[in-house]
């Protein structure tokens, strides 16, 4: 009984159904379904270069960030907003590499789910094998659901980021005019 | 009693263990005497092989071996002595030897007696010769060698008995003679001696002082030598057999004394070099000229043999000799070109013997600081070298480098010298003067390193920056720019740390770090440094440089966003950039713009769903009013567009016409909005649209204006449609666009019946009027009585040939033909034979008019040309019947006529009933059901001319229907989506939009529609008023194997009264299979 619930769960938490892979150089397929499964799988490579691409943009705000956040003080007048000012953009920019990493894994998963339904509708098509459908389709419209959302929390994330660097730039601008010591700018650790 | 015999037990066991007295000869001489008793025995068998070959041929033979036998005896006899003797220091006194001898040169003798003639006798002398040297008697040796070198010239032992002859002479101090001697071996044939002579002759001039001759007889020497081996090792076949005797190294090593008299001391190495055969020969020659060069002070060729040796020589205390000699050369020259090198040599040869485990740790220590002096002494000496040589030159650098090298080695050697800072220093200096930013940097980081807080640390550090910022600034490799910018930011993070630094300094220090930033590609981190330096030091070099990386920092990452934002900043003039430097980024932000527009623009279109529009349009917001802001709206109206979201499409439509009414873009906008709607088949938005985009739009108006005419006409608004066509008409100022409107209109008002309207206003454009135009134009006025302009007009498109259309050109022949139908019908013949003659022709005419026409496949004057031919054939056959022959004709001839009429008559009625069957025939056959064909398939003739049109019944729009979007919006991503063409299709019927639906199935049928979709026409055109179209729809649809199809043409044909026509259809389409709506409202 428990194992049987197991399943359940496991398959409704998206393991989904088993689709085979079609073969780009398959006889049976004409060369336009060829086509269109190749165009599938290049959206699934396209995605996985944008996300790896989004990872590394965020290891390197991560590291500019950590660097920033760990530079020694600024002081005079203007010091403690110029901190945190400088505090806020890194963290903004840090959030907004996040938000742009979510939404490249959803799009991965989104182009996957395509993918799988291109397979599966392809094969049906020319009777090469015979699948459930609808729950392939609900997949991918999950999937896209995803993507709309992450889309729209990288939009957000993406402004309030441009907002705090141009804040902190001009605090920085007032903190030179002042004449403040900028050795802290500086000697943070490279 | 026990002890007793313990005691001789004792005794006995004792005695075992005493050594044996007997003493035996060591090994060596144990060997030779075994050797002596081989060779008794073996003169004992050769005298009994003697004693038995009396006169054999072989026996001169025997005996010289006999003799070489005994002095092989002789020989070991000596052996055992000298072995036996070694050591004493006495004379040799070994009375066998002599006797042994003696022996054999009395065998000789013997030989030389009885066989004067023997081949052997040159052997025998030589032989001979030898024993007499050995038992000292040098005049008969001499004798005997000079009658073996004078009566056997090509005996192979000649060159040896020469070789002997010279030898004594030459231990004689008789120094002609024997290079006389040695001079005859040259002179012979090339062979294994020939070297040898050469060599020998070589030190005859030596001891005669003559260094010249013994220098070229030296080289002489190897030259031959080399020569005879070089064949040797080859295995070719040489004169003479293997000598053992090598004079290649004596002569190599010998020659050395005569080449430092002879000739230039620089030359000597390379001269060794070329005949130094092997490593061990070319060293000993080079240990030999290193002592030569030492001995007569020549310090060039002394540094040349020191490298030499230290490079190639094997580990030895002899190499720090050499190390100390090239030290002193080097210095003595003052030439420093390979002081780089020499160090290393000098270094390595005092190295390995410091670094020996034998070496005593006072040698050791005593031996590295002799090594530091001296290479602090090359180094130090080569710099002020340097400073001699003209600034810039390329030997100054050469020589830098060298010494740079130099100074490498010494504080490689000895990194914890308490001299190795000032070393380091000097070599930052030199690497500077040689150019070499990068190793200069380096090594200024390691002085900085090493000296305490103070101007000479900073110094340092700031030399560090500039040298590795310089290599940076040129081409690199791979390696030495990561190190660069490390050094540089490591460098750089010191120095800014200083609060005294310069403001000049720091402001240089610091744009290096962020430079280090963007060159390695850490744009995020370069943005924030360079940014920060633009802000801090506005309207210097660094701070106007900055603000350009910032910019393509962003441009690199693709950020244009941020580039656009960091531009916007750094144009403000209260952030102090410098006009210069704004008046440049000012493109590059306005480009970064447009590329920031073109990239939402394409994120957009490839965008799946939620707000598609949402970033362009607020980009069009910040940029309101600019042409910017009105290509972002232009663009989110196109996503909109892709994206199947016709309400946000409209709403931005409008938006840019209350925005932006002046855009040139507007009527593109509109047409395209109106073609948009038209696609997804909102019929009333497009109407809308095509009308604004007409009016925006002077250029393409005609076409907008007929395009919303022809739409307005399927929506059952003829009234609209006709003035939107008359419209265009009149905005038509070219002939072109003229025929296009007219074509429209007169299509229009012919399916209206309108004819008159059509002649007045096709007419005034007669004159530039198109082949199509005057088909409308010549039909109207053929059916408005107006004949003879008709026909005229009608001609002139039949003579355009192949430039009207075939719809033309059919509409030409038909007009024509009732033309003449109506001239045949009133045509009353005279009482005479002529008079009939023209009658019969005249009905000939009007045939061929129609048939004619009926030829040009159009689907509605075809089924009329037949319907009407049969109706001239009929009408004719019953004036041929009825017609009175002249009286003036013979009876005979009256008869004859008479009877011809009767069977044209015959033949006419058949063709009438041909021609009806054959307009009925259009129906089942490409299934048209014009007015036309539909009496045909009632089986009447039409007695006045057939062609009219069904008309479309008065529609209502429908109200929004949001259910309809989903399948919009599929269509606006694939057009030719049956599927969702269908959906739309029944959709539309299902909210009573028959007209719509009609034009949604017709598209169905060009995307590749089958029966379902074209009994789907069916049902839809029925409903809306074009029963042709409906006919043709089910027609179709049972032709394509759908029973609905089949069974609904049935049941609408008999709906019209055409009762028969419905029987034919049930046989003429066979049962399909099931499916398919029926008219009656239930499934096929």
């Amino acid at each position: 009984m428990r194992i049987g619930l197991f399943i359940l769960i496991a398959l409704m938490s998206g393991c989904g159904p088993s689709v085979s892979r079609l073969s780009l150089t398959d006889e049976r397929l004409p060369v336009d379904a060829r086509r269109w499964v190749a165009d599938a799988e290049d959206a699934v490579v396209v995605s996985g270069a944008w996300l790896a691409d989004a990872m590394r943009s965020l290891d390197d705000a991560n590291r500019w960030s950590q660097r920033v956040l760990e530079a020694p003080p600024f002081v005079g007048s203007l010091g403690a907003t110029a901190q945190l000012h400088r505090s806020a953009m890194a963290t903004a920019v840090v959030s907004e590499r996040q938000a742009a990493q979510r939404l490249a894994q959803a799009d991965l998963d989104l182009a996957k789910a395509r993918r799988t339904l291109i397979y599966a509708e392809t094969a049906m098509r020319h009777d090469i094998a015979v699948y459930n459908m609808p729950p392939l389709q609900a997949l991918v419209d999950q999937k896209l659901q995803a993507v709309l959302v992450f889309r729209d929390q990288h939009r957000k994330a993406r402004n309030k980021a441009l907002a705090a660097t141009d804040t902190w730039w001009a605090t920085w601008q007032k903190f030179v005019a002042a004449k403040n010591d900028t050795r802290p700018f500086w000697t943070e650790a490279p | 009693m026990y002890r007793l015999i313990t005691a001789i037990m004792c005794s006995t066991l004792t005695a075992c263990v005493v050594p044996n007295t007997e003493l035996r000869d060591q090994p060596q001489i144990e060997r030779l005497r075994i050797q002596i008793s081989k060779a008794r025995n073996a003169i004992a068998e050769t005298r009994s092989a003697i004693a038995e070959a009396r006169g054999a041929p072989h026996l001169p033979e025997l005996y010289v071996r006999l003799g070489e036998l005994l002095s092989d005896e002789a020989r070991y006899h000596y052996q055992v002595a000298y072995e036996r003797e070694r050591g004493a220091g006495k004379s040799l006194n070994v009375p066998q030897v002599r006797f042994l001898k003696e022996q054999a040169v009395g065998v000789y003798k013997l030989v030389l007696r009885r066989y004067p003639k023997t081949k052997l006798a040159d052997r025998v002398l030589f032989n001979m010769g030898q024993e007499y040297r050995e038992l000292g008697k040098y005049k008969e040796m001499r004798d005997r060698l000079e009658q073996l070198a004078k009566d056997y010239p090509l005996s192979p032992l000649r060159p040896d008995a020469l070789l002997i002859l010279g030898d004594d002479q030459f231990d004689r101090n008789e120094m002609v003679k024997a290079g006389e001697y040695y001079q005859q071996i040259i002179d012979g044939p090339p062979g294994r001696m020939t070297g040898l002579g050469h060599f020998k002759l070589a030190w005859v001039f030596v001891n005669q002082a003559e260094c010249k001759a013994a220098l070229e007889n030296f080289e002489k020497a190897l030259i031959a030598s080399e020569n005879y081996f070089t064949k040797a090792n080859a295995g070719q076949d040489v004169a003479g057999t293997q000598s053992d005797l090598d004079v290649r190294r004596e002569a190599l090593v010998d020659l050395v004394y005569c080449y430092t008299q002879e000739r230039k001391p620089l030359t000597a190495v390379p001269f060794l070099k070329r005949y130094g055969y092997s490593r061990g020969a070319y060293v000993a020659a080079l240990s030999r000229l290193a002592n030569r060069f030492s001995t007569i002070d020549q310090a060039e060729g002394a540094a040349l043999v020191g490298r030499e040796l230290l490079l190639l020589a094997p580990d030895s205390p002899d190499r720090i000799e050499d190390a100390r000699m090239l030290h002193g050369a080097v210095r003595k020259t003052k030439k420093f070109q390979e002081v780089g090198q020499d160090a290393e040599l000098i270094a390595r040869a005092f190295l390995r013997q410091v670094r020996k485990p034998t070496s005593a740790p006072e040698t050791r220590e005593k031996l590295l600081t002799e090594l530091e002096a001296l290479l602090r002494d090359l180094a130090t000496r080569g710099q002020e070298a340097i400073k001699k040589t003209a600034k810039g030159s390329k030997d100054r650098a050469k020589v830098a480098r060298q010494v740079a090298l130099a100074y490498t080695v010494h504080v490689q050697t000895f990194p914890a010298h308490e001299q190795t800072t000032a070393m380091l220093q000097n070599l930052v200096d030199v690497l500077t003067d040689a150019g070499d930013d990068f190793n200069a940097g380096r090594r200024a980081l390691q002085v900085a390193d090493r000296l305490s807080k103070g101007p000479s640390k900073d110094d340092a550090w700031y030399d560090a920056v500039v040298n590795l910022q310089s290599t940076l600034a040129r081409q690199s490799g791979r390696l030495a720019r990561v190190v660069s910018r490390a050094g540089l930011r490591k460098a750089g993070a010191a120095l800014v740390g200083i609060k005294t630094l310069p403001a000049d300094r720091a402001r240089k220090v610091k744009f290096a770090i962020a430079q280090t930033d963007y060159d390695e590609g850490r744009f995020r981190s370069a943005i924030d440094r360079l940014n920060a330096l633009a802000l801090e030091y506005p309207q210097t070099t660094e701070g106007d440089e900055s603000v350009h990386l910032v910019l393509d920092s962003y441009r690199t990452i693709n950020d244009y966003l941020g580039l656009i934002r960091a531009g916007h900043r750094f144009l403000k003039p209260a952030n102090g950039v410098s006009q210069k430097v704004r008046n440049e980024i000012s493109p590059i932000v306005k480009a970064a713009e447009q590329q920031q527009l073109d990239e939402l623009a394409l994120a957009a279109a490839g965008v799946d769903g939620g707000d598609v529009t949402g970033d362009l349009e607020k980009f069009a917001e910040a940029y309101k009013g600019q042409a910017l802001g009105e290509r972002a709206l232009i663009n989110a109206l196109l996503a909109a567009r892709a994206a199947g979201d016709s309400k946000t499409l409209y709403r931005l439509a409008n938006e840019i016409q209350t925005k932006y009414p002046k855009s040139e873009q507007l009527p593109a906008i509109q047409s395209t909005v109106a073609r948009t709607a038209a696609s997804r088949f909102e019929l009333d938005q497009a109407v809308k649209y095509f009308a604004m985009a007409a009016q925006a739009s002077p250029g393409r108006k005609v076409t907008l204006l007929v395009a919303e005419g022809q739409l307005k006409e399927q929506l059952a608004d003829t009234g609209g449609a006709r003035n939107a066509l008359q419209n265009a008409l009149k905005a038509a100022k070219k002939p072109a666009a003229q025929n296009q409107a007219a074509t429209a209109l007169g299509e229009l008002l012919e399916r209206e019946g309108d004819h008159a309207r059509i002649v007045q206003k096709l007419g005034p454009i007669e004159a530039d009027a198109g082949p199509n135009t005057l088909a409308y134009l010549g039909m109207a006025q053929v059916r408005t009585g107006d004949r003879d302009n008709g026909e005229a007009t009608l001609q002139k498109v039949i003579d355009n040939g192949a430039g009207a259309t075939q719809e033309a050109r059919a509409r030409a022949f038909y007009g024509q033909a009732e033309v003449f139908f109506g001239v045949l019908a009133s045509y009353q013949p005279e009482d005479d034979v002529e008079s009939i003659q023209e009658l019969i022709t005249l009905l000939e005419v009007t045939e061929q008019s129609y048939l004619k026409a009926a030829r040009e496949a159009s689907p509605v004057y075809t089924a009329a040309a037949f319907g009407r031919l049969a109706s001239v054939s009929q009408q004719t056959a019953k004036r041929l019947r009825a017609i009175k022959i002249p009286a003036s004709v013979p009876k005979p001839a009256a008869e004859g006529i008479r009877q011809a009429f009767a069977k044209r008559a015959i033949r006419l009625e058949k063709q009438a009933q041909d021609a009806i069957a054959a307009c009925a025939e259009q129906a089942w056959v490409h299934h048209i059901f014009h007015p036309a064909v539909r009496i045909c398939l009632k089986g009447e003739i039409p007695s006045t001319d057939p062609v009219t049109f069904d008309k479309l019944k008065p529609r209502t729009p429908p109200a929004a229907d949001s259910s309809l979007n989903a399948m919009r919006i599929r269509l606006s991503k694939n057009p030719e989506d049956l599927d969702a063409l269908r959906g739309l299709g029944e959709a539309f019927l299902k909210v009573g939009d028959a007209h719509t639906a009609r034009l949604v199935f017709a598209r169905a049928g060009q995307a590749g529609g089958g029966p379902l979709e074209a009994n789907l026409l069916g049902i839809a055109c029925l409903k809306a008023g074009d029963t042709a179209g409906a006919l043709e729809g089910f027609a179709r649809a049972a032709a394509g194997g759908l029973e609905a199809g089949r069974q609904n043409l049935a049941s609408a044909l008999r709906k019209l009264g055409m009762g028969t026509a419905a029987k034919t259809a049930l046989e003429k389409f066979k049962s399909g299979r099931p499916g398919g709506r029926l008219l009656s409202g239930g499934e096929g």
